[in-house]
């Protein structure tokens, strides 16, 4: 990519890519942090 | 629909469509992406015509979570329904994401298209007030203790703030903006020329399922994290 208005268009997929990724690694690692609890405490009220 | 209101019918649904969403989302980016950075500049806007294929699918996937995040709450305020509650917000956090990067994108856009980052025109104003509306939804389920009473009030919020999607929509024919007017769904066809209108359809549909993915994967987590606190309860 060139010309005068490059930097626009790789900042803005830059910015976009980052806070997509972003969301997507916390919702994942929030959905396997509660999947792990509910886990774990099912697995403390095996006798 | 409502059948999938009970939350184990609903795990079971979301569990086996995640896959599918997850693997569909990145063929569509994927494409759309391909497809998107190989066009030719734009015989106006030049290179920055690549910024459209993100300023578009993002502000179509704000205002898509906001109605069904508004959806949600009519539900949940009609019913009564706890997941409905849920499902409602789970989407608020990635409504906010999407519409902040629509405004992120469309600034980075007007700035050497209109030689401004920002005008306070009848669009971009309504579009700032759903980031604000976002803001306040999330403010409200975190500011109140008691769950049922933040469900509540925040799906009034939603409710209410609901009147700003036809704004945003129509606003562009109501006043004199300078954003654009409409130019893809409109009588007499698309004004945008095909080579741009595909990478377009495809990262607008890639937005959209990425959405949708994330939001199930929330409300799953919603529902587990409640399952965890009831299993605490039982357990004293």
């Amino acid at each position: 990519m060139s010309g005068p208005y490059a930097a626009y268009v790789l900042a803005g997929y830059a910015v976009s890519a980052a806070a997509l990724g972003a969301a997507v690694l916390l919702t994942v690692r929030g959905w396997l942090r509660a999947r792990q609890r509910l886990a774990a405490l099912d697995a403390e009220r095996q006798p | 629909m409502l059948r999938y209101a009970n939350p184990t019918k609903f795990l079971a649904l979301s569990r086996a469509l995640r896959p599918w969403l997850a693997g569909a989302t990145v063929l569509l980016l994927g494409a759309g992406l391909a497809l998107g950075l190989r066009v030719p500049p734009d015989y106006q806007q030049g290179e920055t015509v690549k910024l459209m294929f993100l300023h578009v699918p993002a502000a179509w996937t704000a205002m898509m979570a906001y109605g069904l995040m508004a959806a949600a709450s009519l539900v949940g305020l009609v019913w009564r329904h706890p997941l409905a509650d849920q499902a409602a917000k789970a989407a608020a956090p990635l409504g906010a994401l999407f519409t902040a990067l629509g405004l992120l994108t469309g600034s980075l856009w007007g700035r050497p298209m209109w030689g401004a980052w920002w005008v306070w025109d009848g669009r971009l104003t309504s579009f700032l007030l759903l980031l604000f509306l976002y803001l306040g939804y999330i403010a409200l389920w975190n500011a109140v203790e008691d769950e049922t009473r933040a469900a509540r009030a925040a799906a009034i919020l939603a409710l209410v703030g609901a009147v700003n999607l036809p704004v945003i929509e129509f606003s562009v024919q109501w006043w004199t903006t300078l954003h654009q007017g409409e130019s893809i769904v409109r009588a007499g066809g698309p004004l945008i020329a095909g080579v741009y209108l595909w990478p377009l359809f495809l990262m607008a549909l890639g937005y959209t399922l990425l959405f949708v993915s994330l939001w199930l994967m929330r409300i799953e987590t919603a529902i587990l994290e409640r399952r965890a606190r009831t299993v605490m309860l039982e357990g004293g």
